[in-house]
């Protein structure tokens, strides 16, 4: 198999806090495909901002990474200091943030801010690059005359998509999409998928999307990994985590989404309680306090990797009993009575 | 933006009226007769008539005032008691001298302030930072007129490098504006005073920079710019600090206000021949139409600075262009 | 940073209100040597601890009686200063409308006065007295304070417990003072501190010109006399030691602001 253009080989990062270290991403590793697309899947607080903190590198001062390789056209990333990481950031490895609001300098105009990546990475004009920006609002949607606006000018939805071009100016072969839809209504939000998917077609690029919103992958990646309280517990390609999921709170989650393969009579099931404290984790299986089918064993021990198929792995201790628990997990009581 | 300039003008106005009409309450309140604060025995005759007719002295108060009003509108103070000519004449030459020694000196001080600010702010964490942020608290807790003595004690006295005060050494007489303001020997005299006071008001700037660049340092779009493959360098000097002026804009008209009592000390202290020490010996011997005078200008001065300060903090500021 | 603030303050106010009756000497007594000559500019000893003046006193005595005046100055006009832009700031934050405008019109003019150049010809008018020098102090400093309540008060305004409160009856001015009040009071606690270090840094600025109270040693006062004197670089003991007490004395009840100011704003500190 040819090498993925990234791989993340057990990664282990966190917060330094004023109680004791938080590890994010307790062991980590996943593989993005050469023009492939991988969706990250969890809740909030899982971790999975702080992988793609850790990919890009632009984190506060008191999160490190402690160990791991992140392997970016088999350059490993985490020995890099900001000067060798710039030769990356903007150009091959580029990322649509999370805060549509935010992300922008109020000071600067839009048409600015997005032509900066492209003035610093190619020797272009300020002409040309201009060009280029305007070209690239056209193609997002956003009218081409508005480049000399600034961004408190826009709506939030218009503002991502100035973030949608910003991080596709240079074509960079990874795209880090970290809940790049979040604020967003549904339109909008096809929309601009179907930006994304037009350009991989176009220039072959991939792209890292990491969402809580499992329907999103499902619709847009072609291999996805769960997250869960730092670690990912289950996977593989989407088709078979959806139709053939392992892992308890993969059930879960499936129950969580409508869109996703149910009847519509059916209410939404929810999965009680929340994550673990990261602080302190627990020795055993990290969901156990919350998996409707768990033993003593899964708590007492930490279950490992198995794969259950081929290209499909799970953490659990339990994946042979995998045809009881997908009938259960479909019921709302199974989930209720660990309320 | 043009409705944000005319009231700023407006209340300007209306602050320079209020100054003017304080002034005539505060020298009819002086003690004995009230013409004192126009006329002086130190006058001649004919100049005391011609005041006396034009102030309307004899007539009543509300006149008085009116004629005042104008006369100070127009810039007319009156005749200097001491030295007997018309006491604008004596307060427009001291105004040039005073600003020569104000912008200099606040322009550095900005300058300074802003960027030290905004190094620090970037190493924050570091000695250095430490040092230099509890040095400025420190520094700028002396008041002016005692660390200037310092200086001067520091670089006149004890090391001779410059001279300890005035504008230029006695003696020297300076032909047109080029000589004046461009000569070694201004340059010599300014370098003291426009120091200290440099170093000593940009300590504000430089701490409320830091301060605001620490917000901005931990927003969102200062972790895409790094994102976008930026040089730490333009991350903190284009995008950081630029986004973090707001409040050093803000801060300028309040700055101006403590530097122009800061300047009336600073030329107290070195002997600088400008509008605060004009005021200050012109009140200490008496002399009423030029501590009017003199007063008023500066009251003016920091007026304008406020104005000023508005405009800047409008053109910074896109949000308040473009409603 | 407070603390360290806070025990300055502590170490000045002891020796403010006890200090004169521990200084070894009258401060305004001249000081005969064994010969009969008077003590003239004598350099830090160990009967003169900080040397004596022109006039041959004991600056060690000044310096201690220096202290009680900087504290009474400097709380008195910060107590006035906040007095006054707390009402302004609540009656114009609350009340809106043309009061606040009036109010506001009213900030803005005061505002602009430049204190110290005023201060002077006010004084010159009026007789040079500490109280005085206080009114003036207070009368015009007032602005920024009532300035930032004011916008305190407006967001205030708006919050669910003013509305529980109007609906239960209350009267404004009651809901003003008993419910709003509280909640800015930190605020004019942090400008209370400010406006201490600036009505000592001002009213030394106001000695040192020569305007000072001629009957009341204060910091100012001090410098002002090396300055007259024209020995000031001659006798570095004369002028360093109440310069040196007004800068901890500012520096202190600024960090004190500024600690407070940072425990009510979790941002600023650095997270």
């Amino acid at each position: 198999m040819a090498t993925p253009l990234l791989q993340v080989i057990d990664l282990r990062a966190g917060y330094r806090s004023d109680i004791g270290f938080v590890r994010a991403v307790d062991g980590v590793s996943l593989e993005v495909p050469e023009g492939g697309s991988l969706g990250l899947v969890g809740e909030s607080g899982c971790g999975k901002s702080s992988v793609v903190k850790s990919i890009i590198k632009v984190f506060p001062k008191s999160f490190r990474i402690e160990s791991g390789q992140i392997e970016f056209r088999g350059t490993d990333l985490v020995p890099l200091d900001y000067e060798q990481m710039r030769h990356w950031r903007g150009k091959e490895i580029s990322l649509i943030p999370q805060s549509a609001m935010n992300a922008l300098n109020p000071v600067y105009t839009v048409g600015y801010q997005v032509a900066e990546v492209i003035l610093e990475h190619e020797r272009v004009s300020r002409g040309q690059a201009m060009n280029r920006v305007r070209q690239l609002f056209e193609w997002v949607g956003i009218d081409p005359d508005r480049t000399g606006q600034y961004p408190h000018q826009f709506s939030g939805g218009m503002r991502q998509r100035v973030n949608i071009a910003l991080a596709l100016a240079l074509e960079p072969a990874l795209v880090i999409a970290d809940e790049p839809t979040t604020a967003l209504d549904v339109v909008v939000q096809d929309q601009i998928f179907g930006k994304m998917r037009e350009m991989q077609d176009r220039t072959g690029a991939s792209m890292l999307l990491v969402t809580h919103d499992i329907s999103l992958v499902s619709e847009n990646c072609d291999t996805m990994a769960v997250m869960y309280a730092g670690q990912i517990v289950e996977y593989s390609d989407v088709r078979g985590v959806l139709a053939r999921p392992f892992h308890p709170y993969t059930l879960g989650l499936k129950n969580a989404f409508p869109s996703v393969d149910r009847s519509r009579n059916e209410a939404l099931i929810s999965i009680p309680k929340a994550p673990p404290s990261l602080l302190h984790p627990p020795e055993g299986c990290r969901f156990a306090p919350r998996c409707p089918f768990a033993t003593d064993r899964c708590v007492q021990e930490a279950p490992v990797s198995i794969e259950v198929e081929r290209g499909h792995f799970v953490s659990c201790h339990h994946v042979g009993d995998i045809d009881r628990m997908r009938e259960a997990a479909e019921k709302a009581e199974t989930w209720a009575a660990r309320e | 933006m043009r409705r944000y300039l005319v009231n700023r003008l407006g209340l300007a106005a209306l602050t320079v009226l209020f100054l003017a009409s304080v002034m005539f309450i505060l020298f009819r309140m002086l003690p004995g007769d009230p013409t004192m604060t126009v006329l002086s025995p130190a006058l001649d005759r004919e100049v005391q008539e011609e005041l006396r007719r034009k102030f309307g002295l004899d007539r009543p108060l509300i006149e008085q005032y009116v004629i005042y009003m104008k006369s100070t509108l127009l810039g007319d103070f009156g005749v200097s008691f001491q030295h007997r000519v018309s006491a604008v004449t004596v307060i427009a030459e001291r105004l040039w001298n005073t600003l020569a020694l104000m912008v200099p000196s606040l322009v550095l001080a900005y300058l300074i302030g802003v960027l030290v600010g905004a190094y620090i702010a970037w190493k924050r964490g570091t000695k250095l930072e430490e040092v230099v942020t509890v040095g400025a608290m420190a520094f700028r807790s002396g008041p002016i007129f005692w660390v200037a003595m310092l200086f001067v004690f520091a670089f006149s006295v004890k090391v001779p490098l410059f001279p300890s005060g005035h504008m230029r050494t006695p003696g020297y007489v300076a032909e047109g504006i080029l000589a004046t303001f461009f000569s070694l020997d201004f340059l010599l005299h300014l370098t003291l005073p426009m120091t200290c006071m440099a170093i000593y008001y940009g300590c504000y700037p430089l701490l409320i920079m830091r301060t605001s660049m620490l917000e901005v340092l931990g927003e969102d779009f200062i972790d895409l710019a790094k994102a976008k493959g930026l040089s730490e360098l333009k991350v903190v000097f284009k995008h950081a600090m630029r986004a973090s002026l707001l409040p050093i804009a803000t801060s300028v008209s309040l700055l101006g206000a403590y530097s122009v009592a800061g300047s009336v000390l600073v030329e107290m202290v070195f002997s600088w021949p400008g509008l605060g020490r004009l005021m200050v010996t012109a009140v200490l011997d008496s002399d009423y139409p030029v501590a009017q005078g003199a007063f008023l200008l500066i009251g003016v001065l920091v007026i304008l600075g406020n104005l000023l300060a508005d405009l800047l903090y409008g053109a910074l500021d896109p949000r308040v262009r473009y409603r | 940073m407070g603390l360290s603030g806070i025990i300055i303050i502590l170490v000045f106010s002891v020796v403010g209100l006890l200090g004169p009756w521990f200084a070894p000497y009258q401060p305004m007594e001249r000081q005969y040597d064994e010969t009969g000559g008077l003590k003239r500019l004598n350099p830090p000893s160990s009967e003169h601890w900080l040397g004596t003046t022109l006039y041959g006193r004991d600056i060690l005595s000044q310096v201690i009686v220096g202290t009680r005046s900087a504290f009474l100055v400097g709380l008195l006009t910060a107590t006035f200063v906040a007095i006054i832009g707390l009402n302004v700031g609540l009656i114009s934050g609350y009340y809106g409308g043309w009061v606040d405008n009036l109010l506001m019109r009213l900030t803005d003019i005061v505002g602009s006065v430049p204190i110290l150049p005023f201060a002077i010809v006010a004084l010159s008018v009026l007789t040079r007295n500490i109280w005085w020098i206080i009114g003036v102090m207070s009368i015009l400093y007032w602005t920024t304070t009532a300035r930032v309540i004011r916008s305190q008060v407006l967001s205030l305004r708006e919050r669910p417990f003013v509305d529980a409160a109007r609906l239960s009856g209350t009267n404004d001015l009651r809901l003003l003072y008993k419910h709003i009040a509280p909640n800015v009071l930190p605020q004019a606690f942090v400008h209370g501190a400010f406006a201490v270090s600036w009505a000592i840094t001002t009213e030394a600025s106001i000695a040192f010109l020569g305007f000072g109270d001629p009957y009341s040693i204060s910091w100012g006062t001090i410098i002002y006399d090396v300055f007259t004197s024209m020995v000031m670089y001659r006798a570095w003991w004369w002028f360093l030691p109440p310069g040196i007490c007004i800068m901890l004395v500012v520096m202190s009840f600024y960090f004190v602001g500024r600690a407070y100011e940072e425990v009510a704003d979790p941002r600023l500190r650095g997270l």
